[in-house]
Order: C-alpha cells, then structure tokens, then sequence
C-alpha cells in the first residue's frame, strides 16, 4: 500500500533474526520456522528498512527512479505479508542517504518453509504463564 | 542432585527432582561414567543395570576415570532413571501432548505422546535428568541418541550445539579436517559417513554431530552409533556384526549399530560445509549453495528434536556460517571411493 511507502518499520519481534554474508543475507522468523534467502539488492533494502528508514527513502538513495521505489515497495509488501517487519514507534534518526552503497539490483526473496511443515507436525505446547502441568498427586515434591 | 530444595529462583518448574541418590551410590561405579562430548565432562548416573545396557554404549567419547586435559570443560551431573518413584514434574495423564519449558534456569521436555520420557535441566547447579517411566517403552530412536534435548541444553552456554547432521574427517597437512554433511532424511548422510568409516576416515556420527561455532569452527562426536536402512545393508554388511537390534520407524526397518571399537570415532576441526543432495549425477558433484539453504537443512530437524531457545540456537548457526570454509551442495554420485576422493580433495 501507497502509506507504507512512507512509514518506518522495524523487525516484527525478537523471533526475528537476521544475518548479512555479503552476497546473501539470511532472515529466520523463528516463530513459524520460514527462513528467507534476500539477494540483489534486498541486504541492503532490508538493513535500511530494519533501521527505521522508509522505502521512499531507500528508493531515493537508490536514485529515487520510480521502478525502482515499485521494486522496494513489492519487497516491503512481501516482507509484510511475511510477518517480517512492524511498524516502528519512530523513523530512523538520520537520512537514507548512505543505505545504498552500490547501484540497483532487483530484489530478490526465496522462500524456505520445510522446518515450517515439521513443527505443523507435531506443535510442541511451550509451558504458558499457568505453570508446568504438575501431576496433582505429586505436587508438593513426592517425586 | 538436588533433590525436592526450595528453589530460591522461585520458577513455576520447582526444583529439578530425581530418584534418592542414595541406593544409586551403593550399586558402585559400574553405574556411573565419566565421559567427554565435546565441551561437557558428563558425570552419568544410571540408576539400574538395565538403564546403563540400554544407554551405556550409545555415546560416543572415551570413558575416563581420570580428568581429562579438556580446556574449558564444563562439569555436568546426569542421573538416568526410570519407574516409580516418578519426578513430580510429569504431567497428570501420561503421554498427551509434547510440553517445553525453556528459560534461563531450567530446560524441561516432557516427550508425550512419542514416549513417557522427561528430560530436565537445572542450568545453575549444572545437574539434568533424564527419566523414563518403563525402559522397556524407551523407543529405538531414542536408545540410539539418547539424552539429546539435555545435552542440547548443557551445551546452550557454550559456543558448541548439538546439529542434525553427519560428519567425517581424514588427514590433511599435519592433523586432520572435518566435513560436516547437511542434509534431509535418505539424502546419505550415514551411508557417506559410514562409507568414511570404513575407508580409515575419522567417524564423528551419521545423524547428530556436535559443532563448535564460534571462530574455531570444528566438529566433535557424540553417538557412536548409527542407523542402517534394509537398502543399505548390503553395501556395509561388514558392519552386521556391530547390530544391536532391528527397529521399525514409519515403516522401515532400521538396523541399530553400535560403533564402538569399529574404528576410529574422533572430531576435527570444520573445513567444509555440504548440503547433500542426491540429484542423479553420474560422478561427485559440488554446486554453489544458498547459506540460506544450508541454514535450513542444518536447523530444521535439529530444531524438531531438540526445541527450545530458537533464537540462540538458530544465532549459533548464523555465526558458523559466516565463519566456515567451502559450503557447496554436494552430489557424491553412486560411487562412495569417488564421493569420498572428492571430499579429500575439498578438505586438502
């Protein structure tokens, strides 16, 4: 959408990790097991975005050509539809200027959700603010 | 063990619980072993000679009665038990669901429905139990990697992480290299590793593999087992002596061996990273591969058979594959001399 050009997202959670290798970053959003591969120019679309800074700011240091700002706002709205990122409290402090070290290259974003399939499987129940289910016969520490 | 304590931490969990002690020291030392996994000292009670039969050989270091020179070893307690009394933390209701509890202190698994298996970890007084409700009910998977959720947990604070995956080293320059073997189930990870084994390669394991992540990347054993399927077996038949049993998981028979004095069982450090993948080629293929690629196939049954602290865990990865030396997708082709010819040539 038009607004989300404009707006500053940050990562969507502490499940949420991410690792630059300079030819490929990898993002792992833990709490559904769906890792992502970004080539092109998403490394540095995605540490831009996850600093804060808007995608028309990132089109602009780019060169603000306007298939370019489409290209990263296609990014964005996969990044969105993929849980990745949230709208941040606030932008990032300074300009989007140096975010775009090198020249364009379409962004690229693959896909894996195997481990996805294996926790669908068999969801492990992570023990919740009610406790660990203590056999009743047992509590007090008979065991 | 401690055992039944006030827990000052107050956590929901209560204190880690274990059978008395008490009759387990009386039964003398053939129940207890001291054994080095990679960063650990394990110190393992088992509380019956059934237990230690079950469990004894399954994993993969040297016994010692001794201190091994190990720097940065961390000393960890292990009681094995079983039967009544059972730990206060299994739940009403046995089998049922899986249930995690992973925080700082405690790590708590409770296998549910798959096994009447509890496995605890209490972090700060470095003490686990492992606990099954009936020796007999421990499953086939289980007997040939025990321990594995716990021994994930120990190694938490550590750099080291327990991984799915093979691993196999041979002698390059002065000591020796290491490759691991990422990959999906049947994509022959044990048959390249036993292969390894049987050629005079060092044999780190063919399923589960400890991995150090941090700037001196290696790889160290843990099991010193593996699992053959019936299609296998006539390619390692020389290793039918070494079968403890057959299983049967989903379907397929599974020959458990124990590898134990079948060769050399030893870690190296990590020179190659592979994804390997059976695609047809007609000889060893080695292609580009996605760390991406990688990531998943080291994370993905890694993360089902030992959950919990995602994050770290998965973090751990990240740093190793930013750190390691050739990752490829490797296709060993039919031929295991040609597919092993091909690593050595990697690792030189």
């Amino acid at each position: 959408m038009d607004q989300d050009l404009d707006t500053a997202f940050c990562p969507a959670g502490t499940g949420i990790i991410f690792r630059d290798f300079g030819d490929e970053m990898v993002v792992a959003n833990l709490d559904t097991g769906i890792f992502f591969s970004l080539g092109g120019s998403a490394p540095a679309i995605w540490a831009a975005l996850a600093e804060g800074h808007s995608a028309r700011g990132i089109a602009t240091a780019f060169g603000g050509d306007p298939g370019i700002l489409a290209s990263i706002g296609g990014l964005l709205g996969q990044l969105r539809a993929e849980a990745l990122l949230t709208p941040a409290a606030s932008p990032a402090p300074a300009p989007a200027a140096g975010v775009a070290p090198w020249a364009f290259v379409t962004p690229l974003l693959e896909r894996f959700d195997d481990l996805q399939g294996l926790l669908l499987v068999d969801p492990i129940h992570e023990v919740s603010e009610a406790g660990w289910p203590l056999a009743p016969q047992t509590l007090g520490g008979a065991g | 063990m401690a055992t039944g304590a006030p827990d000052p931490g107050g956590r929901r969990l209560g204190a880690v619980q274990a059978p008395p002690p008490a009759p387990l020291a009386k039964q003398g030392a053939a129940l207890r072993r001291c054994l080095v996994l990679g960063p650990l000292r394990l110190h393992l009670d088992f509380a019956s000679p059934a237990l230690a039969a079950i469990f004894g050989d399954a994993l993969a270091v040297q016994q010692t009665d001794a201190d091994p020179p190990v720097a940065d070893v961390q000393d960890w307690q292990l009681t094995v038990a079983a039967g009544t009394p059972a730990p206060a933390q299994v739940p009403a209701g046995a089998g049922g669901e899986m249930r995690l509890l992973a925080d700082a202190d405690t790590y708590a698994l409770w296998m549910g429905r798959h096994a009447p298996v509890l496995h605890m970890v209490d972090r700060r007084r470095r003490q686990a139990l492992y606990w099954v409700a009936d020796p007999a009910a421990v499953p086939a998977w289980e007997r040939s990697r025990p321990f594995l959720p716990i021994l994930q947990a120990m190694l938490d604070e550590t750099p080291w992480i327990a991984v799915h995956g093979a691993a196999i080293a041979c002698r390059a320059g002065a000591g020796h290299r290491a490759v691991l073997l990422a990959g999906a189930g049947h994509a022959g990870k044990t048959s390249l590793s036993l292969a390894g084994l049987a050629t005079g390669w060092r044999f780190a394991g063919d399923d589960f593999v400890l991995l150090r992540t941090d700037d001196r990347p290696a790889v160290a054993p843990l099991y010193a087992t593996a699992r053959l399927r019936d299609d296998m077996l006539a390619q390692f038949a020389a290793l039918l002596p070494a079968r403890r049993e057959i299983s049967e998981e989903q379907g397929e028979r599974r020959h458990e061996l124990s590898l134990a004095g079948r060769g050399s069982i030893g870690g190296a450090p990590l020179g190659a990273l592979l994804l390997l993948e059976r695609r047809g080629a007609a000889a060893p293929l080695l292609a580009p591969v996605t760390r991406s690629a990688l990531l998943q196939g080291l994370a993905a049954t890694t993360a089902v058979a030992t959950p919990g602290h995602a994050a770290a865990r998965t973090g751990k990865l990240l740093r190793l594959l930013g750190g390691t030396g050739p990752a490829r997708r490797f296709d060993p082709g039919p031929d295991f001399p040609a597919a092993l010819s091909a690593l050595r040539a990697l690792l030189a």
